[in-house]
């Protein structure tokens, strides 16, 4: 009997159990239908990471980080083996086989080999990373229509207005749903985040933070962004030894700051400042929301700052890829770090070719890339700004991970 | 003397309580008047500091903007009329980001590239020479405005769009107290900036909020309230400024709670102050109350026992004369006045076993608790019962005229029939033989009632007031001591009722012992006596 009213007083002090936490996150545009795909070109992408997940991901310098392969190696030039976490299964309950992870990176133009307890992954493109490639590769079942992950979530609802995506298991203390609001326009996302309807909000401008500035229930939060504002050369159109002129020209301090104000990092490593060669004026290619930086750049060009040319995006990549230009002011990715510049890459728009830093990508050599880079520079990193967000403040801030906070959301905290 | 404490106590209480409030009345009024001064003052006060607060932000504002302005004309004189004016209106803007987008505006201008918050007839003033501004819009989620500005160069202008995001952030950050804030809106009401980061979102989004129709009006030239209640529903006072150039008006708010603490902490301690000056007063009337009406108390009982004292020696002081008469006679030794001194003894015996009930009478204390229901009818007859062998001695005919039904009351039987016969032998007494006394029961104003009528000489009028107080009766032969009507004034007062008489010389007298009435004969499912 004492022991009955003793579980009785137990039970009666256990404290209740703690409400389900659904985290909205607001976003603009339409949103497309949730899948493995790698280049949906919309805002599902938020929650892509929590329903499906690649082999491997790529850490800040480029190391390898273990995903749905609890363990990996670098297999030849092209190849990458690995081993799957064990008792992994996609939402469904289904089992991950070999055929799933074949079928899963075929889309991405790579070939699987069963080596029984290992998978060997190859790739024959040329000139990119296996582990980039395969960081970028959703590993999926489909079964009819339904597309199935092995990430934590599992979709329970979507439109083009609005996707929710529930966690599999509920753990408490952790968020238990995501929900994406699409709004027609960024402000509104953005107003909807202020009144309260929405709890977080990604990428926020710098320019726009100071709203979210003294309301109680929001935090501001910073992290090092992965997309840097450079000033990219035309290789075609000016030598190694101007370029790296032009790259020490650039490397000051007031041309950050005048263009992109404090709050934007400056890189690491800058390179020595040096006169200017004389020569010819060079022009400024910009696109339209990147004017300012353009102007500061021809006047940090004194008498080699040309016209400055601002043009719509379609036309912008069609000139650099074409090689119409000297300069020109973009916002590049820089994270994973050197892949991007590797001759023949995808994302090498400039044609950029230097084969030592082929040579150190390609032995995973990621230092000596960037030194190479330095020596030979495609263009001159001004700063990166940081990625701003705004989030509900009953969320414990997360840890940094490579690729902004998102990667991590699972491990969120809810405060009670 | 038990029912003597609590009535001294209740009177002390109203003594005090009289004092107190004479006192503390007026003293109430004026803490009134103060506390309607302080909060009209304090409001008053808030609202003014608000007020100051917007026209000190307004300033600020106007202050920034015609800066801006200046430097834009300053600039578009220095190079507007430059043949490379273009770039160098470009350089220029890099030092000076708040004017915004800078361009040259001439009649060749493409439309595309005009200001386009300016009309086609602004465009024609500006170019004929003039400086033009626009309205304030949002661009970008801030403020901004387009200005033209001559270069000094004709048909060829210097146009601006000036980021007044400076503006919004000024707004921003006004802090008024704990949770005060400002606000600025256009002339339509539409909010520009808030200080309050959950109104932030009708900046972008335009919706109005509690304040913008008094922002309108304000623009409007009308006046706007000083108290209004804001989004969310709480009360705030507002200080209110215009800057009639740019067309916006700015809020400055603080909520009423916060905002009057000071004054509500001062009406606190006022209100706390008049609560313990009542308090102390009502405690001081109180203690005094009591002490002076124990020493009338004491006054009065020396004065009730130098009345009884009076009366017990007049009476026994006859009583003793008659007595020694009596002895006189038993002295004589002759048989012949044996007779005498029998009844001369008698009497005096039943005199004196009067004078020792009534004063018996005296010290019996009606306690409610013990009440019991009678029933009047039954209990006329029973006094009938009891006082018929005095009528008879006197030769009074003794008489019960009934009620119809039954009437009941409740009260000490004892006590009841000590008055009810002392009014009864009164009557008698009173009558000459061959009169007769009447004991009727009825019912007089919801109150039960029994009247004793006699029909004897009746009673002076002057003497009627006093009829009831102790000592005062004029028979002061016999059995009378002068304690019987106070005392049946005592009984009836302890039952909750009164005794009451009429009486015209000649004609007789009619004593009513009035009575409350009781519902129901088995109201505690007692026995009920019936007589």
């Amino acid at each position: 009997m004492r022991a009955f009213l003793a579980v009785i007083v137990v039970a009666a002090c256990k404290p209740a159990a703690a409400p389900r936490f659904t985290l909205r996150i607001a976003v603009s545009g339409p949103l497309a239908p949730m899948g493995p795909d790698a280049e949906l070109r919309s805002w599902t992408v938020v929650a892509q990471e929590y329903v499906f997940e690649p082999l491997v991901n790529i850490g800040l310098d480029g190391e390898i980080l273990p995903a749905l392969a609890a363990k990996a190696e670098i297999a030849g030039t092209n190849g990458l083996r690995v081993w799957l976490r064990g008792g992994a299964q996609f939402s469904d309950g289904s089992p991950v086989t070999f055929a799933d992870v074949a079928d899963s990176v075929a889309a991405s133009k790579l070939r699987a080999t069963n080596e029984g307890q290992s998978i060997l992954v190859t790739s024959s493109e040329p000139g990119v990373p296996i582990e980039l490639l395969l960081s970028r590769t959703f590993i999926f079942r489909r079964a009819g229509n339904r597309v199935s992950g092995t990430g934590e979530f599992a979709v329970a609802e979507e439109d083009a207005t609005h996707l929710l995506v529930n966690r599999l298991q509920s753990e408490p203390g952790f968020i238990d749903r995501v929900r994406v609001d699409s709004y027609p326009t960024p402000q509104e996302a953005f107003a909807r985040t202020l009144k309260g309807d929405a709890d977080f909000l990604v990428e926020v401008e710098p320019r726009w933070v100071e709203f979210f500035e003294g309301v109680p229930r929001l935090r501001i939060l910073r992290a090092p962004g992965t997309r840097a504002n450079m000033v990219a050369f035309n290789p075609a159109r000016l030598s190694r030894s101007e370029r790296l002129a032009l790259a020490g020209a650039l490397a000051a301090d007031d041309i950050r700051r005048l263009a992109f104000g404090d709050d934007c990092v400056p890189p690491g490593r800058r390179p020595g400042i040096e006169p200017l060669p004389a020569g010819r004026a060079l022009e400024v290619l910009a696109l339209p929301f990147f004017d300012r930086f353009a102007f500061v750049v021809r006047r940090a060009l004194t008498e080699r700052g040309g016209a400055v040319r601002v043009v719509e995006a379609p036309d912008f990549i069609a000139t650099v890829r074409s090689g119409g230009f000297d300069l020109a002011t973009f916002r590049f990715l820089v994270w994973p770090a050197a892949f991007v510049w590797r001759t023949g890459a995808e994302s090498n728009l400039l044609g950029y070719s230097n084969p030592a830093v082929d040579a150190a990508i390609d032995a995973r050599n990621w230092t000596g890339a960037q030194r190479a880079l330095e020596e030979d520079p495609p263009g001159a990193v001004v700063c990166t700004p940081p990625s701003v967000l705004v989030l509900d403040a009953r969320i414990k801030v997360p840890p940094f991970s490579p690729g902004g906070f998102m990667r991590s959301l699972p491990r969120w905290e809810v405060l009670q | 003397m038990g029912g003597f404490a609590v009535t001294r106590r209740r009177i002390a209480v109203l003594l005090a309580a009289m004092v107190a409030l004479s006192g503390v009345l007026p003293l109430g009024m004026l803490a009134v008047l103060g506390v309607q001064t302080i909060r009209r003052r304090g409001e008053q006060a808030s609202q003014e500091a608000l007020r100051a607060i917007a026209e000190q932000a307004a300033a600020r504002i106007a202050d920034y903007v015609a800066q801006q302005r200046v430097m834009l004309r300053a600039l578009a004189m220095a190079v507007g009329g430059e043949a490379d004016a273009p770039r160098r209106l470009q350089d220029a803007s890099l030092d000076a980001p708040s004017l915004g987008k800078l361009r040259i505006v001439s009649p060749q201008t493409p439309p595309k590239d005009l200001p386009h918050a300016l009309d086609g007839m602004q465009i024609v003033k500006a170019l004929s020479g003039a400086e033009v501004a626009s309205k304030t819009y949002l661009a970008d989620l801030a403020p901004v405005m387009d200005v033209c500005v001559p270069s000094g160069k004709r048909e060829r202008v210097v146009c601006a769009t000036l980021d007044l995001l400076e503006l919004q952030r000024q707004v921003q950050r006004v802090r008024i107290g704990d949770s005060g804030y400002a606000l600025a809106f256009d002339r339509t009401g539409r909010l520009l900036a808030a200080g309050a980061g959950v109104l932030r979102a009708a900046v972008l989004t335009g919706e109005p909020i509690a304040e913008s129709p008094a922002a309108a009006r304000l623009a409007g030239g009308e006046k706007a309230p000083q108290r209004l209640r804001a989004d969310g529903g709480r009360e705030v006072i507002a200080g209110w400024a215009s800057l009639p150039e740019l067309g916006w008006t700015i809020a400055a708010e603080e909520p009423v709670d916060e905002a009057l603490r000071g004054a509500r902490g001062a009406l606190l301690w006022l209100s706390l102050g008049a609560a313990a000056t009542l308090l102390l007063s009502l405690a001081l009337g109180y203690a005094q109350a009591r002490r002076m009406l124990a020493e009338l108390e004491l006054e009065e009982r020396w004065r009730t026992a130098g009345q009884i004292a009076s009366g017990i020696t007049h009476d026994l002081g006859h009583r003793l004369a008659v007595l020694q008469q009596t002895k006189a006679l038993a002295e004589t030794n002759d048989a012949e006045y044996l007779p005498r001194i029998r009844d001369s003894l008698a009497s005096e015996v039943e005199t004196l076993k009067r004078f020792v009930s009534d004063f018996a009478d005296l010290t019996r204390e009606a306690r409610p608790a013990d009440f019991l229901p009678v029933e009047l009818n039954a209990f006329a007859e029973s006094v009938k019962s009891n006082a018929e062998a005095h009528a008879a001695a006197s030769g009074v005919q003794l008489e019960v005229a009934r009620a119809p039904g039954e009437i009941w009351v409740r009260g000490d039987r004892y006590m009841l029939e000590r008055a009810a016969l002392n009014l009864a032998r009164n009557a008698i007494e009173a009558s000459l033989a061959g009169k007769r006394v009447r004991l009727a029961v009825g019912h007089e104003d919801g109150s039960a009632v029994l009247r004793v009528e006699d029909q004897g000489a009746g009673i002076d009028a002057e003497r009627l007031p006093t009829l009831f107080d102790s000592f005062s009766s004029t028979k002061r032969t016999g059995a009378h001591v002068g304690m019987g009507l106070p005392n049946v004034r005592r009984i009836a007062l302890a039952h909750g009722g009164e005794v009451k008489v009429k009486s015209k010389k000649g004609e007789g007298s009619t004593f009513t012992l009035v009575l409350p009435t009781s519902d129901s004969a088995n109201e505690q499912g007692a026995a009920i006596p019936r007589g």
